[in-house]
């Protein structure tokens, strides 16, 4: 059984008026297995309307999306229980940090969703650990007396403490510095692997994308017009670039090399894989 | 004399409690000296916190030194009497594209700055369509800016900064909030820009950024802790890493091969690579 | 959805009426609204249909997209319609124990919601064929006069372009911090009034420090773009009378003359 799958999902922005368009235009996919997902495509290709569909924020226009194999579209399903099972975290999600104490916010969800006060705690604890803070240190803090990074992963907690099967997040690193970035690409890693969920994730930066994905969908048009590992993905470099996107730093650099090398052969999406690639064939070279 | 003379520069904001009596402050900026010559492309990099925009804010005078001077074609900032030249000067565009934007069409926002500066409607108009036709976006001048997307909508904010004809123009993180088509776009802009005798200073998490200027400030806890070639900042791996910054990928590839510390650009890269 | 309000968006065109300056706008405006209230019998309604419909007409705005902004207050006009339908005294047609609809109600009702209708069909008008700047420029100019009596008309008009600049800006910062609540289980529209004010509050704080952040960010831009206030500042676009404003000066004083006297009209309908 599929734990999402997704059935002609459409949307249509004003229907029958003049500035008609198509945000989804039947989407379908489905994920089998807890794994991570990375989305990308150029601004207004439907990658926050997608999400946005998966957890019922948005009724699509026509088509269905599917949950553990339960329907969610069709009208019947209560709401609430589908966004207990699916985590939405919103691009800049410190930006919807409201409450008093750290511990204070990230209890918002839990408290939602109905659960006893005692699990409540323990849930807020390990969300908040999970996360890669202190909670001894930061719970009783006001959120906005943290650095940038560290409110994103407090308001990203707030989400994680919901326990969810399936987590998704609107370009997570956007806006970091570097060390901050790292953090989260980190964090993302530590959560799928000890909470074993889905994770769905969409970003512009490349790196990223091929660092943490399992799988890969190129959305162009409100279509998946891309599906596959993200060494395949990163293979098809022009039409990627067709779209107005890029692949990362050393996928770039690979293809460049090949175009004066054509012997050379790279599958490496890392600057750590290529460098060993690159060592292999100057040795054969020199060999030869 | 340089064009922009920052010295011994510190910036302290006050914290104040409830009932509005100062009870700390925090150094932001803690003796940073440095010059920036006309015409040059300045990059400046540090983590969050570092004081990088703060010290962009003192360039024009949005902030004040609490100690220390900054001085712009010899006019202190710290002057009432200059500070209207000294920013009509020295322009700035900020991160967030939709938060500095006055007016809702493109055209009309464009021309804010000149307006404030009190030149003639048909020097307005001039340079309105000049700067406009520099970014690309003269098509979209009667647009609403709500209609466009981040990229499109910091290119009006540089085109509102250049219709002002400064000398300089401060970038604090433009491209931090755009998306990679965005960011290609406004980086092409600043760099034309540049060529065309405009001094850039360019504050950025982005260190591919970095290496397009003729010199990087490095930033840190409000200290100046380099200022040099993007060559010499990334042949120091030590002072990059405890600066919390990284290396680009050209630089971290280049080092991994263990290939000449002179190669900057990915076409010397693939030259060396395939030697 | 809130998007739809068309009240202060610009639809660009170059048709004769968004070439009007933009006091001839305003003041054409503020008349058919008093206008409006000077109507008390069908034909009044009718000329004042006619006139605005011949307006939209020469604008080429669609029908339409005027239309898609009265859907957004159309709970407004069904309150005042009910509240008139049910509280006005006179000839009884109806009656429900305390509930009774009179014959004077039911006109009652239906002139003011054509009144409301063509009301904000007539101001969207102005704001849909001005631009923004057009529209505090006029403002602003028209104010003048007052402002040797303290009225700050720079910098009424200036406020009033920010607010039209960022009402989209916030309507999406609002839709965004609702929908991130709501995917953390955020329930508004269950519970007794108490809760559901409670329940407002995980908006109200983000949104406050939103916008404040936009403000901080808004004044720190406009600083650095030289503002100072009003004086010394000159207009890219001055705006002048043209002959077509002469023209729609008298089209205006037509129409007026044209409501005044169906009011002296007794032919039933």
């Amino acid at each position: 059984m599929s734990i999402i799958e997704t059935k002609d999902l459409t949307y249509v922005y004003n229907p029958e008026m003049p500035g008609e368009t198509r945000a989804l235009d039947a989407v379908s996919f489905s994920v089998e297995e807890p794994c991570i997902i990375g989305i990308i495509g150029h601004t207004g290709s439907g990658k926050s309307t997608l999400l946005q569909h998966l957890n019922g924020l948005i009724k699509p226009s026509s088509g269905d999306v599917y949950i553990g194999g339960e329907c969610i579209t069709d009208g019947r399903k209560n709401l609430a229980d589908v966004r207990r099972k699916i985590g939405l975290v919103f691009q800049y999600p410190e930006y919807q940090l409201f409450d008093e104490t750290v511990a204070g916010d990230v209890v918002f969800g839990p408290k939602n969703l109905g659960i006893a006060d005692d699990e409540v705690d323990d849930r807020v604890r390990r969300a908040i650990e999970m996360v890669g803070l202190d909670y001894d240190e930061v719970a009783e803090m006001s959120p906005f007396e943290l650095s940038g990074g560290m409110k994103r992963r407090a308001a990203i907690a707030g989400v994680i403490a919901m326990e969810p099967e399936i987590l998704m997040l609107d370009e997570p690193t956007a806006g970091l510095d570097p060390a901050a970035h790292k953090d989260i690409i980190d964090m993302i890693k530590k959560v799928q692997s000890e909470m074993n969920l889905l994770i769905i994730f969409v970003s512009h930066n490349m790196s990223d994308i091929a660092e943490l994905s399992d799988r890969v969908f190129v959305m162009k048009d409100g279509r998946i017009v891309m599906d596959g590992s993200p060494e395949d993905v990163f293979s098809r470099g022009d039409e990627l670039r067709e779209m107005g996107l890029s692949v990362p730093p050393a996928k770039e650099i690979a293809g460049r090399i090949k175009e004066r090398a054509p012997k050379f052969e790279s599958k490496a999406l890392s600057i750590e894989g290529l460098a060993e690639d690159i060592q292999k064939f100057r040795n054969i070279k020199e060999k030869a | 004399m340089a064009f922009i003379e920052v010295k011994n520069l510190i910036l302290e904001f006050a914290k104040y409690d409830d009932a509005g009596k100062p009870v700390s402050s925090k150094r932001a900026l803690d003796g940073v000296s440095l010059d920036i010559e006309k015409g040059s492309f300045v990059a400046v990099v540090g983590m969050n916190g570092s004081g990088k925009s703060t010290l962009a804010k003192c360039l024009n005078g949005l902030l004040l030194p609490t100690e220390g001077s900054v001085t712009v074609d010899g006019m202190s900032t710290a002057d009432d009497e200059h500070i209207w030249d000294i920013r009509s000067r020295v322009g700035m565009v900020f991160q967030n594209p939709d938060n500095q934007l006055v007016s809702s069409i493109v055209e009309d926002d464009v021309a804010f700055g000149p307006e404030n500066l009190g030149i003639e409607p048909d020097e307005i108009r001039r340079r309105v369509d000049d700067a406009l036709r520099k970014v690309g976006m003269y098509d979209k001048k009667d647009k609403g800016a709500h209609m466009l997307s981040g990229g499109q909508k910091q290119r009006i904010a540089i085109a509102g900064a250049v219709a002002m004809r400064p000398d300089c123009i401060v970038f604090d993180e433009p491209t931090a909030m755009l998306d990679p088509a965005g960011r290609k776009s406004v980086m092409e802009i600043i760099e034309e820009l540049n060529s065309e005798g405009i001094t850039v200073v360019l504050i950025t998490h982005f260190m591919e950024e970095a290496l397009e200027a003729d010199r990087v400030i490095v930033l840190r806890t409000g200290q100046l802790l380099a200022d040099r070639s993007p060559k010499e900042l990334f042949a120091d791996a030590e002072l990059v890493r405890e600066a919390g910054l990284e290396m680009p990928p050209v630089i971290e590839l280049r080092d991994r091969l263990g290939l000449d510390k002179s190669i900057m650009s990915k076409d010397e890269l693939v030259d060396a690579c395939l030697l | 959805m809130i998007r739809d309000i068309t009240l202060g968006q610009y639809y660009p065109g170059s048709s004769a009426v968004h070439r009007l300056d933009a006091r001839t706008k305003i003041i054409a405006t503020l008349i058919y609204i008093v206008a409006l209230f000077v109507v008390k019998n069908f034909w009044g309604f009718l000329i004042a249909g006619a006139a605005l419909f011949a307006v939209i007409e020469v604008s080429k705005v669609p029908v339409k997209f005027i239309f898609r902004g009265l859907t957004a207050v159309f709970m407004i006009i069904a309150f005042t319609f009910l509240i008139n339908l049910f509280m006005v005294d006179g000839r009884v047609l109806w009656q429900w124990k305390f509930l009774s609809i009179t014959e004077e109600g039911v006109n009652r009702a239906f002139f003011m919601a054509v009144r409301l209708v063509l009301l904000i069909i007539g101001s969207s008008l102005m704001t849909l064929t001005t631009k923004p700047i057009e529209l505090t420029d006029g403002l602003e100019k028209l104010m003048k006069p007052f402002s040797k009596i303290g009225v700050p008309s720079h910098e009424i008009a200036l406020m009033m372009t920010i607010a039209l600049r960022f009402i989209p800006t916030l309507m999406e910062e609002t839709d965004k911090i609702i929908k991130a609540q709501q995917a953390r289980g955020a329930d508004f529209e269950s519970g007794n009034l108490i809760r559901r004010a409670k329940a407002l509050i995980p908006i109200l704080i983000p949104l406050f420090i939103s916008s404040f952040r936009i403000a901080q960010d808004l004044a720190l831009a406009m600083e650095a773009r030289c503002y100072h206030g009003g004086s010394g500042r000159t207009r890219m676009n001055q705006i002048r009378f043209h002959r077509g404003d002469a023209i729609a000066a008298l089209l205006v004083i037509v129409f007026l003359v044209a409501i005044v006297l169906s009011r002296f009209i007794n032919v039933p309908i």
